[in-house]
């Protein structure tokens, strides 16, 4: 093979040939192989290089720039989300929603005086000073706005400044408003719980993995009670009201209402009336209602008879106090005598027979000494007399010189209607979670305050005062209600004794009292008697028809069948041979 | 050149450039795949979004307040009196309300519910309730339902909107 090449300076080609051409030949395909190997190569890193930089890289990156952020809302928006809280069907009570917080960057605004301006043009209640002072700052970061609504959004992009931004923030949500505002409660700003289930539950609402907190209210009960309540204020002038729904069983509340109440989502604007919880803040002396813990003391530990009379023929004097009837009899009474006329000789009179330490020991059996434990942490403390003396046996025996808070109230007529098991009130559903806030044992037996046998007669009695005592007007037909008026009189303005004009009225009903499931309570502060009740304003006339219209609507909700019995299968027509004078007994007129 | 072009060559060669493509079309499957996934998240969270704001404005609309008072100003109903809870005691509903209806809806009560009756037949209007009452039928005659002549926007829009005075400030 002859390999002929032409020289670099000069034209005349050289010819190769023999061994050396051989070897020029082997070097030329070494240096093929090579360069194709290293071309290959390249290609390999260059086609590497576009995959990552363009296809992986930028192209990639436009492409998910806007999912980005969307996906950091979504999934940050459910990691941060506080929990709902839900009523015992799944009704939303409070729940979260993503609202737009506005903010300004100033060295990004144009004009800093004209900004303020149209952001106050667009957002009324700003002012103009303190917007222009914000934007004045040097901070890249100002607030200038939480939680706008959409409107409001919107007519901030309408202006359209490069500087005036958006951050999604949580909101606390409540669909029904003040409807159950004090057993809920509200939160913050930044979402914080302040007050109620939301204040007491917080850590839970705050953790990723929590569900829903499911409570024992029913909206639908809430509804009704809140609806009763609110117009028995209206009509008698009250200052204030509340009630409660209880299972009798198990404690379960649900409903709860106190007035005057207020919006959640601007607690702000409540003035210091509307946040107080009348329900389980407030304790005040109930008055006659007590009558039914010293009766029950009465019957369980002095094993006396229906029949056992006491002497209501004069008031009762013990050194500077003086005991009398609202309504006196100026007779000797029965125990069903004393029940249904409301004497107040009577209970002193049991409570003496009692004895103060038994007495005092009821009633702390029926934890009326103690604060409530419930799941909210506005819990007030019972008023109870320190020390206790005799005199306070007596006035306690009729619910005065004793203050508790209607939730301890209805709890306690609670165990004595179950049959005597002792119930402690509860607003979350999940018995579990209860337990460990409010520290009862889900495991602990049932703890005995009273034989079923007193537990039945007092049955009796609550059922006798409305058939024919001061409670009729609770009376509904065909879920054989039972109940005990009360009406107290406040301290004085002055502090020296009872004002008789300034009242507290109220009526703790129980349904169907052969076997009662729910026990129903309500309350009225401050009560003015109208033509309609001649002028009273007593339990009888303001509280007693709240409860009977509580229960007439929320029964038939629960599906309890009406049961008509006859006159003469009343579970009370056996104690009406105790009552002297039947159709002169009580009357509304007399409930006190 | 041609111990270059050996079958031990070429083949190793052809299965690195084969193995290569495979590799990077699988490593482009694999993002697609990705990026569908990461979609599909974004979408089904924004669903859930939705849901959680659906079921806001629902309990909002159903509040008990608010259905009380449309069912008394547009179709005049009101609570029952207990007289007529105990004469109708079997229309009661279930205590616990089943999730999920056991019956199927009677097609013919929802017909007459949300057909307006024309005047030729109204003679056919007599349609027997669910609920039967001691043996007797409770006629449902049904009416023609008019709009309201002005309805209120009544929206869970209000209630954000409501809001409007009360957001925080800082």
């Amino acid at each position: 093979m002859v390999l002929i090449r032409k020289p670099a300076m000069k034209k005349k080609p050289i010819r190769i040939v023999g061994a050396r051409s051989e070897a020029l030949h082997r070097a030329h395909r070494r240096i093929l192989v090579i360069t194709v190997t290293a071309v290959l190569a390249y290609v390999l890193i260059l086609a590497r290089v576009v995959d990552l930089s363009v296809l992986q890289g930028e192209l990639r990156r436009y492409a998910q720039i806007e999912e980005a952020d969307h996906n950091f809302t979504y999934e940050h928006e459910r990691k941060i989300r506080r929990a709902d809280i839900i009523d015992r069907n799944g009704v939303l009570l409070a729940t979260t929603l993503e609202t737009a917080s506005l903010y300004a960057d100033p060295e990004q605004l144009p004009d800093i005086q004209t900004v303020a301006r149209d952001l106050v043009r667009a957002l009324p209640e700003l002012s103009y000073g303190e917007v222009l002072q914000k934007l004045q700052s040097k901070r890249r970061f100002v607030w200038i706005k939480r939680n706008l609504t959409p409107d409001e959004q919107y007519e901030i992009l309408k202006l359209g400044y490069p500087g005036l931004k958006f951050r999604d923030e949580p909101r606390r949500i409540y669909p029904h408003g003040p409807l159950a505002a004090h057993i809920v409660g509200y939160t913050n700003v930044d979402t914080k719980g302040l007050s109620g289930l939301e204040h007491s539950f917080d850590d839970f609402l705050n953790d990723k993995e929590a569900g829903a907190l499911t409570t024992t209210i029913d909206v639908r009960i809430q509804h009704i009670l809140h609806r009763e309540l609110k117009a028995s204020m209206e009509h008698f002038n009250g200052m204030g009201a509340a009630g409660i729904v209880m299972d009798a069983n198990n404690g379960e509340i649900l409903a709860a209402v106190s007035l005057p109440d207020f919006d959640p989502h601007d607690p702000g604007s409540a003035d210091a009336k509307q946040l107080f919880s009348h329900l389980t803040l407030g304790v005040y002396e109930l008055g006659s209602v007590f009558k039914v813990f010293s009766t029950a003391a009465l019957l369980e530990t002095q094993n006396v008879g229906m029949g056992y009379t006491f002497d209501a023929r004069k008031p009762i004097k013990r050194g500077r106090f003086k005991i009398s009837d609202y309504h006196a009899e100026k007779r000797i009474l029965t125990i069903p005598e004393v029940f249904i006329h409301s004497s107040n000789i009577g209970s002193a009179l049991m409570g003496e027979k009692v004895g103060t330490e038994k007495l005092k020991n009821f009633y702390e059996d029926l934890g009326l000494l103690e604060p409530a434990s419930l799941e909210v942490s506005e819990i007030g403390m019972p008023l109870v007399p320190d020390p206790w003396r005799d005199i306070n046996t007596l006035t306690a025996s009729y619910g005065h010189g004793i203050a508790v808070s209607p939730l301890q109230l209805t709890s306690a007529v609670s165990t004595i209607v179950n049959g005597g098991t002792l119930v402690k009130p509860t607003l979350i559903y999940d018995r579990n979670m209860a337990s460990s806030v409010n520290g009862s044992s889900i495991k602990s037996p049932d703890l005995r305050v009273i034989s079923p046998q007193t537990a039945h007669r007092m049955r009796q009695l609550l059922r006798l005062v409305v058939t024919d005592g001061t409670g009729e007007k609770a009376a509904v037909s065909g879920y054989r209600v039972g109940g005990k008026t009360g009406t107290a009189e406040k301290s004085a303005l002055d502090g020296k004794g009872y004002d008789r004009k300034r009242l507290i009225s109220s009526f703790i009903g129980a349904f169907p009292m052969d076997e009662p499931r729910y026990v129903v309570f309500a309350m009225v502060d401050e009560p003015k008697g109208t033509k309609d009740s001649f002028g009273y304003a007593t339990g009888g006339w303001v509280a007693a028809p709240v409860v009977g219209n509580v229960i007439a609507g929320m029964a038939p909700l629960l599906g309890m069948q009406p049961e008509i019995q006859g006159a003469g299968q009343d579970m009370a027509v056996s104690l009406k041979r105790y009552v002297h004078d039947v159709d002169t007994a009580g009357g509304v007129n007399a409930s006190h | 050149m041609r111990q270059i072009l050996r079958l031990s060559t070429i083949l190793p060669m052809f299965f690195a450039v084969v193995a290569g493509v495979l590799l990077f079309l699988i490593s482009q499957g694999v993002q697609r795949a990705e990026g569908d996934v990461q979609r599909l998240q974004n979408v089904v969270s924004h669903e859930e979004k939705t849901i959680h704001v659906l079921r806001a404005e629902w309990d909002y609309l159903n509040s008990p307040m608010r259905l009380e008072k449309m069912a008394s100003e547009y179709l005049g109903m009101t609570s029952p009196g207990i007289q007529n809870v105990i004469d109708n005691g079997r229309g009661l509903p279930d205590y616990i309300a089943p999730v999920i209806p056991v019956k199927k809806p009677n097609l013919l009560l929802r017909d007459a519910v949300f057909q307006i009756p024309s005047e030729e037949k109204n003679d056919v209007a007599a349609i027997s309730a669910p609920h039967d009452v001691s043996g007797d039928t409770i006629s449902v005659v049904p009416r023609p339902i008019s709009p309201p002549p002005y309805l209120r926007r009544q929206s869970f829009d209000s209630l954000i909107n409501d809001l409007s005075k009360r957001g925080g400030r800082q």
